[in-house]
């Protein structure tokens, strides 16, 4: 994962054949709530319980490309035509 | 990456800012907030010197455990927050003009990003050529 240039530091992954994954770090003090939460786990496509996993390392990155390949969510469909 | 965005923190409300439902101003909405409810919204209109929401742009605006406020949209993903409305769009616009400029710097080397890239250019662009070179000008 790369760091990207910003005023906000974003994050970019990319998995072969798959649009980049890019996150930002939110400007939060204190700890991060369901709803803040719940946009950071959207940017990654991935559900709350997964991104819990990946929190709590039970779930690693290869677990997450596989994921992210296999069932992303929200899905690219943005992005693939 | 210097970006353009000092005036975007001076006043949030001057965004053009809808509600989804009535077309009314944002205001009219700001006592109507409860906890945990969801407020949709449009932008629309210019959002910093150089570039404009062309297409209205649905945003949901809404209130975490800890009061702060989420802005975010179903479209890009973007998201912003603060510790009241305004802050959470101002957040949310910065970090979408910031998406823009990431998008516009890797989308001659990929192709997603290329695609992502002429998506969002059907929401947001540049305002003019002279807003346009204002932005390539603080870029360089």
């Amino acid at each position: 994962m790369s760091l990207e240039e910003a005023d906000h530091t974003w994050f970019r992954l990319e998995i072969a054949g798959l649009p980049p994954i890019r996150t930002k770090v939110p400007n939060h003090k204190g700890d991060i709530r369901d709803k803040l939460e719940s946009r950071i786990y959207k940017q990654l496509r991935v559900k709350k319980p997964f991104f819990h996993g990946l929190m709590d390392c039970t779930k690693l990155l290869a677990d997450y490309k596989k994921q992210v390949r296999e069932d992303p969510y929200p899905p690219f469909s943005v992005l693939i035509m | 990456m210097n970006l353009s965005i000092n005036q975007a923190y001076a006043d949030s409300m001057r965004f053009p800012l809808f509600g989804a439902t009535a077309l009314a101003p944002l205001h009219r909405y700001d006592h109507a907030v409860e906890k945990s409810s969801i407020i949709q919204a449009y932008l629309f209109g210019d959002i910093t010197n150089g570039l404009v929401v062309v297409q209205p742009l649905q945003i949901n605006i809404e209130q975490d455990e800890d009061h702060t406020f989420v802005v975010d949209d179903d479209v890009f993903l973007v998201y912003g927050n603060g510790t009241d409305q305004s802050e959470a769009i101002n957040d949310y616009v910065i970090s979408m003009i910031e998406y823009y400029r990431l998008l516009e710097k890797n989308a001659a080397t990929n192709p997603f990003d290329q695609r992502q890239f002429s998506y969002l250019q059907t929401y947001i662009k540049p305002k003019t050529q002279r807003g346009y070179n204002a932005i390539q000008a603080d870029r360089d």
